[in-house]
């Protein structure tokens, strides 16, 4: 064991002075992205306080961060971290340093300069107490939430013997980019809320991913697999209000009830996506027109959407094929992202031959690239099993929308128009 | 029907266009809305109405405040008889055009395939807007400043009266006395007071919001849109609201709505200076 290892020959060793850590900022310039955490909030209500950290804080959830892949990617990411020396003196200096930190890494020793038992660092514009420490061993790879931990050591003045200071705790979301609508980095409202990165990061599983599209593909299910249903009285929304995501009430567990409309989802993929740094829009569609058989959220094969309220024999979900008298959708609403579609709305009945194809297609990218392109081999998979995922538009409309006969051609002629989007 | 994946637009219509394009078939500029006669706030839930007392209320949500009315959608369920039914209701505050826009949004806004008719000075309302042919399953009126959209969500629904349900609450609007103005009503909240504590603070700093409303309707929603900065709940006191500073120089603002159970609301704004 070395001499400068914790734990070395401990007991016959009083420290000749004690340093502990008071506060940690990983947000400590608001108006950067690159070089330390994102502007982030709990919740609508709530705010993410700065310093993340005091010695308050117990558990890893009470200290959030979250950081920016593409943004941090070759940069240096610090902390701001303030300490204090007992006994006090005008000027003194000492070393920590701190093992663990998970994705942030360990922290290698560092000197601190202390005035009148306070730690000062001028090396930075902002908050002379606090010392700006770079996080060297930090390792982003892709969209995760992580609980980690720092154990913190120091040295006195003189000595070359590390002390155990304390434990610290903290949550670590990390996402592909800086989150755009109906995210902001200058609005504190909507600073990305952790509440959002628990559901699309842990929820929807995307823990691991680096890929936009498979992120989305990832959210796209998740929604679709909440307990709701399609509204087959009237195609109403009730998480959306006039370009408004009534996130609050979504993720309160669904405190307006169990009922949805494509609003709600277009508006769910978008918002949840958009926070792990996707890049979805909010696409209003009309007119739509009559759907080929497809499986509504919630709901089982169907190709007569609002068969609530219909009398025989358009009262069911399933009439016959290019029966012009079942119901249709006069608009609908999906997400884009880079021109392709995502809808949670619904699943797709692809046939057997479809579904054939897009298999054949993903076990051939896997041998040909020799199983690196699995992101977009998972989409194919994805998409072979009915999920209306990273689809163009003529590939999207050729499984959902019905305009085989003349009376269904009529009913269609619209086409995707981006509206905005706010929580 | 394949088309170009970077379509033109040509044919889309927004929800924007669809909104004029109704207005356009329902004859809206010919509507006889009864302007300055204001009823002042309704409820279903306090109006006591003996057909909505059969029924329990599954949830209630308070819509986005848009500029002069308050909307609140309310779902009611009878579980021995299956029967169902959403009611949004819209409070007008000046004018009664401006709720019969809110109820054609409400129609606007559903996929479902539909064309409206409309009947003036029928047996509902000043307005009648049927979206089915079939009365039963979904009808919007107006009655002076108040918007009613009532849809039918019954499992059975052809045994469930909409229709009755609509005459009820239309019958007891038009008993309702009607005032001029809502501004000095006294059944609608009054904003006493609406203040930071530092009409001055630093980029990042926070200041209480001294707040004190008189109401005789509660419960209240509190409704807040702050520029330059956010607004934040006290974790520890619920009623206990703070500015937060974001980190630029300027003069903030924090707009304040408050909305009583019987959708009236009063408005209120103060600034901050961020130096």
């Amino acid at each position: 064991m070395r001499e400068d290892e914790p734990g070395h020959d401990p007991t016959d060793r009083e420290p000749s002075c004690s340093i502990w850590i008071t506060h940690i900022k990983f947000n400590y310039d608001q108006t950067n992205l690159s070089n330390d955490a994102l502007n982030i909030r709990v919740d609508r209500l709530h705010e993410v306080t700065i310093p993340e950290w005091d010695q308050s804080k117990v558990l890893a959830k009470d200290s959030r961060a979250a950081y920016a892949l593409k943004e941090t990617r070759g940069q240096t990411v610090y902390i701001e971290a303030r300490f204090q020396i007992d006994p006090a003196q005008p000027d003194r200096s000492g070393r920590i340093k701190a093992t663990g930190g998970g994705i942030l890494g360990a922290i290698d020793p560092i000197t601190i300069h202390f005035v009148n038992g306070v730690s000062r660092d001028t090396s930075h514009s902002g908050d002379h107490e606090f010392v700006r420490i770079p996080l060297r061993h930090r390792s982003f790879s892709a969209i995760t939430r992580r609980d980690i931990r720092w154990d913190w050591f120091y040295q006195c003045p003189h000595s070359g013997v590390w002390f155990p200071m304390d434990t610290t705790r903290h949550r670590i979301y990390v996402v592909l980019e800086e989150p755009p609508e109906p995210w902001s980095q200058t609005d504190p409202q909507v600073y990305p809320w952790t509440q959002a990165l628990d559901y699309a990061i842990v929820g929807a599983n995307t823990v691991g991913l680096s890929d936009p599209s498979e992120a989305a593909a990832r959210v796209v299910q998740h929604v679709n697999g909440e307990p709701l249903q399609y509204d087959i009285w009237g195609g109403r929304p009730f998480y959306y209000s006039f370009g408004l995501f009534e996130i609050v009430e979504w993720l309160g567990g669904f405190t307006n009830g169990p009922i949805v409309n494509c609003y709600d989802c277009a508006a769910a993929v978008t918002t949840f996506s958009n926070v792990l740094g996707c890049h979805l829009s909010y696409q209003f569609h009309g007119p739509f027109g009559y759907l080929h058989p497809v499986f509504p959220i919630g709901r089982g094969l169907c190709n007569n959407p609002f068969y609530g309220l219909r009398p025989a024999p358009y009262d069911v979900p399933l009439v016959g094929i290019d029966d012009a008298g079942r119901t249709s959708f006069g608009n609908h609403a999906y997400s884009k992202q880079t021109g392709n579609n995502y809808d949670a709305c619904m699943r797709g009945s692809l046939g057997c031959a479809r579904a054939l194809g897009y298999y054949i297609l993903a076990f051939l990218i896997l041998i040909v690239t020799l199983g690196t392109a699995t992101s977009l081999a998972n989409r194919l998979f994805m998409k072979a099993a009915g999920w209306l995922i990273d689809m163009s538009q003529t590939e999207y409309e050729g499984i959902v929308l019905d305009t085989s006969t003349p009376a269904e051609a009529a009913r269609d002629g619209g086409a995707p128009v981006p509206e905005s989007l706010s929580i | 029907m394949i088309r170009s994946e970077t379509s033109d637009h040509a044919n889309a219509i927004t929800p924007a266009a669809a909104l004029e394009s109704l207005k356009r078939t329902l004859n809206f500029e010919d509507w006889p809305l009864r302007e300055q006669e204001l009823v002042a706030g309704f409820s279903p839930s306090v109006s006591r109405l003996p057909r909505l007392e059969q029924y329990e209320l599954d949830h209630e949500t308070l819509l986005p405040i848009i500029s002069t009315w308050v909307g609140r959608n309310y779902f009611y369920r009878q579980y021995e008889s299956r029967s169902a039914f959403a009611l949004t209701v819209i409070v007008g505050h000046q004018t009664a055009k401006d709720v019969a826009e809110g109820l054609l949004l409400q129609i606007v806004y559903s996929q479902m395939w539909s064309e409206p008719r409309v009947e003036f000075n029928a047996k509902i309302g000043d307005v009648a807007v049927y979206k089915h042919p079939d009365p039963n399953a979904s009808i919007a009126f107006m009655r002076n400043n108040i918007g009613i959209n009532l849809e039918n969500y019954s499992s059975n629904g052809k045994e469930f009266s909409l229709e009755g349900l609509a005459l009820n609450i239309d019958n007891s609007l038009k008993e309702t006395v009607t005032v001029q103005s809502l501004s000095e009503d006294p059944d609608a909240p009054r904003i006493l007071r609406f203040e930071p504590r530092a009409r001055t603070i630093h980029p990042g700093e926070r200041t209480d919001l001294d707040i004190e409303v008189r109401d005789e309707h509660p419960p209240l929603h509190f409704l807040f849109n702050a520029k330059m900065g956010s607004y934040n709940q006290d974790p520890t006191r619920k009623d206990h609201w703070y500015f937060r500073s974001g980190p630029k120089s300027g003069q903030a603002e924090v707009a304040l709505t408050v909305v009583n159970e019987i959708n009236l609301m009063a408005q209120g704004r103060c600034s901050i200076r961020i130096e």
